[in-house]
């Protein structure tokens, strides 16, 4: 077995941030090495830099022992690297074979030689274990199945390295245990993986070695055999991790939010949800598990007014409200922390106050008579940037110059800041570092306290069974089942997150 | 008294404290491209065998060189003053309002109906039925494509480049037949009552009080934007429209305003110069005082403030144009040369700016470099 790539002293900074320190790490022909690090640790800019999206600043590429300067995408899977993106780069509308078949040479010139890709495409899926039919357009696949499309698309392209970056992130446990099992049939033919991640149950489960990164330097670099998650997530995070929210026996008041067999369509013209049902009381969390795109965003939209309901209705302390408009449900004291940041949560070229302040704005004190009270809304601004810690130079920055994290304290304080009564909190988690997000869970949990309830959807397993008193799963727009979280356990989440019912669970039960 | 004066003079104030220091190169680029285009066109007119230093200091005299001349540049910024600020508004909702040109010809046609067809009013309410009229038809003629954008998500600048034509003819139409005056041989609508003309203030200047009510418009244009909630909204739904709509802000009514605003403003541009300058409309009213009026908001950043400066510009540029064509013999048609390169100078401008960020971060590079050389 021989060295296939090494990276010696990569260096890479961006205003402000040195996001690669002197990264120096190696692939043996053949093995899986798992890149471990929390969320901006640096190691999607390492493989961009190994990829040739990035140049690097400093530092040598060496691949089977030669140096080479990869300086775009091309040069690199002529090479022999190929990378599978967090987000997929495929045409939607197009089949998987056309997919495939783009920025490819055609054999027969200018005419497209799909047929010839196609049974290339079927040995290859039978040699791997990939199962995709050639033909299908890529939009009606689900989510694993498009990866698998991605990683054909690079095995066609003879890849000997291959490059996944954070894959498992929108697939269920099963689907994690099926791809699993392509890495390894890639390696056993001698094929090399870089498995980016930052979940040490996967690096456990599959990794040959480990290469951990904190804040853009390497801590480490460890056999996998000879470790243990504990020492990996001490290695990753620097210090001992106390994961353990705080959280006081439940005490649920009445219900405030009933949901009774809604329905609404989703982008594509179909069904996204299908008679979901479920209440909530005061001083209750209640999770929404699921792997990613099962509806949860839709959900999420529904309930803040954002998406036209089909059948069902929502009731907000009794009133129903299935038709209200977003503001009408801010009155009602409705808040709601948006999934994606950058496309619901903040208009980035607005300041850290207005964007604070956009839900309130037609509200005294901070509006009389249409007139803007700047003062009060300075004054709520400044409230909140010491309450959230929000580093920021003055609230009259714009949201664009913060940093993601500091971005979503933003709209933490935006959503927190007028003590709701029914919290919408939609991946209130995602892209934080592990000490904020043991902020925010602190946060939430003092607002369950207060007795505020809140509706946790996130696709982070761990964060659900940590803050939640009841958890439900959904998939395909439905829900699975809710059970309280004492009485459940990831087994039968994971399951459900597959498509079982609760029910179903139970009777399949000796 | 006192609260009204603080609202005229707090926007400028605040308005300076944004030029301070810390936004010079905000305020830079605009000077940078005017300067880039004069000398552009100066050597293009070396070509053509002028002598451009001298075309210059004519375009200079006869743009503020006496009273008559300011006069006459006061009077053909006045429209792009108005209407730049219109394109303004508009533009801060991520609306590209090109309509402006045909939203002066409505306005124009409604004016010159309320001020020729009515009369026996006194001054003091035909004045401002003329000015409501001409606002009510800007409005009007925004409605259309401000609904479509709204409600429809149709893309504004197609919808208004095409109503530009229809108003275009529609203005034809009423000067040939519902407005023309009788008995003439050239085709020009009759003047407007002498109740409805504002008032003259300074005779050799021509000068009336439709600047006075730009300068106030402007004001309370920056004050409504930054200070109003309706204007909040604008600049909200404008920066992001979909985490405006999650914020509970009602997207398609603050378009729908924005838009309206946008037109009456227009509207209003095109009245002001009929009862104040012209007193009557023919086929050439203003013709390309629109497209003008765009660039001059662009010269000036999109910036309420930045209007003035632009409207100002570009009237001057008008003005000046006759003199150097009367003076030296060099076309007028040059002086759209100077325009166009301007236009585009600024547009450039923006990547002059990006090649400072660039360099910046360069230089934060090698900071860093020597961070790392330090540490090994």
């Amino acid at each position: 077995m021989g060295e296939m790539l090494r990276l010696d002293n990569i260096t890479k900074s961006f205003p402000g941030v040195l996001a690669n320190d002197h990264i120096s790490l190696d692939v043996q022909e053949g093995e899986i090495l798992a890149l471990l690090g929390e969320n901006g640790a640096g190691k999607t800019t390492l493989m961009n830099c190994l990829y040739g999206q990035l140049k690097p600043d400093a530092g040598q590429i060496y691949w089977r022992g030669r140096p080479v300067e990869i300086s775009d995408s091309r040069t690199a899977v002529a090479l022999g690297i190929g990378m599978v993106h967090q987000h997929f780069m495929l045409v939607p509308v197009l089949t998987v074979v056309e997919n495939v078949s783009l920025g490819l040479a055609s054999t027969r010139g200018l005419l497209l030689d799909l047929e010839h890709i196609e049974t290339r495409l079927n040995a290859l899926s039978q040699e791997f274990g990939l199962e995709v039919d050639p033909r299908a357009t890529v939009w009606h696949l689900p989510v694993g199945a498009q990866q698998r499309v991605e990683i054909l698309k690079a095995l066609y392209r003879e890849i000997q390295l291959l490059i996944l970056d954070e894959p498992t992130a929108v697939l269920t446990p099963k689907e994690v245990n099926d791809l699993f099992a392509v890495l390894r049939r890639l390696s056993a033919r001698g094929m090399s993986v870089i498995l980016i991640t930052h979940k040490l149950e996967e690096v456990m489960a599959i990794s040959d070695r480990v290469t951990v990164l904190r804040d853009g330097r390497v801590v480490g670099t460890v056999k996998t055999g000879g470790t243990t998650p504990h020492e990996l997530a001490r290695l990753m995070v620097g210090r001992e991790v106390v994961f353990d929210v705080h959280k006081p026996p439940l005490k649920p008041g009445k219900t405030v939010l009933e949901v009774q067999n809604l329905k609404a369509v989703g982008e594509r013209g179909t069904l996204a949800l299908n008679n979901i049902s479920f209440s909530l009381c005061e001083g209750e969390i209640l999770g929404i598990a699921g792997v990613d795109g099962n509806g949860q965003r839709e959900l999420e939209e529904a309930l803040c007014g954002l998406r036209r309901i089909r059948e069902g209705q929502i009731f907000l302390h009794g009133q129903e409200v299935s038709h209200c408009k977003p503001d009408q449900l801010h009155q009602l004291g409705l808040a709601h922390i948006p999934s994606d940041r950058l496309d619901r949560a903040v208009a980035a070229k607005m300041t850290v106050e207005e964007n604070m302040i956009a839900s309130h704005i037609s509200k005294p004190p901070y509006s009389k008579r249409g007139i803007l009270n700047l003062k009060a809304i300075r004054q709520f601004a400044q409230r909140s940037i010491r309450e959230f810690n929000i580093q920021t130079p003055s609230p009259r920055a714009a949201v664009t110059t913060l940093s993601g994290g500091n971005q979503q304290r933003v709209v933490l304080a935006s959503a927190l800041g007028h003590q709701p009564r029914v919290l919408i909190a939609a991946q209130p988690t995602r892209g934080l570092d592990v000490g904020l997000t043991q902020q925010v869970y602190e946060r939430l949990v003092q607002e369950r306290s207060r007795g505020a309830a809140i509706l946790l959807i996130s696709t982070e397993l761990q964060e659900i069974f940590r803050l939640s008193d009841r958890i439900a799963v959904m998939y395909r727009g439905e829900l699975m089942g809710i059970a309280p979280v004492e009485k459940t356990n990831v087994d039968q989440i994971g399951m459900m997150m597959a498509g079982v019912r609760l029910e179903q669970w139970r009777d399949s039960l000796p | 008294m006192k609260t009204k004066f603080k609202l005229l003079t707090r926007p400028w104030l605040e308005g300076l404290q944004k030029a301070g220091l810390s936004s010079w190169k905000r305020l830079a680029p605009p000077f940078i491209a005017i300067a880039a285009a004069l000398i552009v066109c100066g050597v293009l007119m070396l070509f053509m065998n002028f002598n451009p230093l001298l075309a210059y200091q004519a375009l200079f005299e006869s743009a503020i060189g006496n009273k008559s001349a300011i006069g006459t540049t006061i009077i053909k910024s006045l429209p792009l003053l108005i209407t730049g600020l219109a394109v303004t508004i508009a533009y801060r909702t991520e609306i590209f309002n090109i309509g402006v040109e045909g939203q002066i010809l409505v306005g124009g046609i409604f004016a010159i109906w309320v001020g020729t067809k009515v009369s026996g009013l006194p001054s003091f309410i035909h004045i401002p039925l003329c000015m409501i009229a001409g606002m009510a038809g800007g409005m009007a003629y925004a409605l259309l494509p401000a609904w479509l954008k709204a409600k429809r998500g149709i893309n504004e600048v197609i919808v208004t480049l095409l109503l530009n034509y229809v108003a275009a003819l529609l203005l034809s139409w009423a000067v040939r037949g519902p407005l023309r005056e009788p008995g003439q041989l050239y085709a020009k609508t009759a003047e407007i009552a002498e109740t409805a003309r504002l008032p003259i203030l300074v005779p050799e200047m021509r000068l009336h009080p439709g600047i006075f009510i730009a300068l106030i418009l402007i004001t309370l244009g920056y004050f409504f934007l930054w200070h109003t909630v309706p204007g909040f909204n604008i600049r909200f739904v404008g920066a992001n429209q979909r985490a405006a709509e999650a914020a509970g802000i009602n997207v398609p009514k603050t378009m729908m305003t924005s838009f309206l605003i946008s037109g009456s403003l227009a509207g209003l541009a095109g009245t002001l110069h009929i009862i104040g300058t012209e007193y009557r409309m023919l086929e050439s009213f203003l013709s390309g005082f629109g497209y003008d009026a765009i660039a001059a908001a662009l010269v000036g950043q999109l910036h309420p403030l930045g209007v003035l400066l632009g409207g100002f510009f570009f009237g001057a540029l008008r003005s000046g144009s006759n003199g150097m064509q009367i003076s030296l013999g060099i076309p007028s048609t040059l002086i759209y040369v100077i325009q166009a390169l301007i236009i585009l100078f600024v547009l450039a401008s923006y990547h002059i700016r990006f090649g400072w960020r660039w360099w910046k971060r360069e230089k934060q590079r090698d900071v860093f470099k020597q961070e790392i050389q330090s540490r090994n």
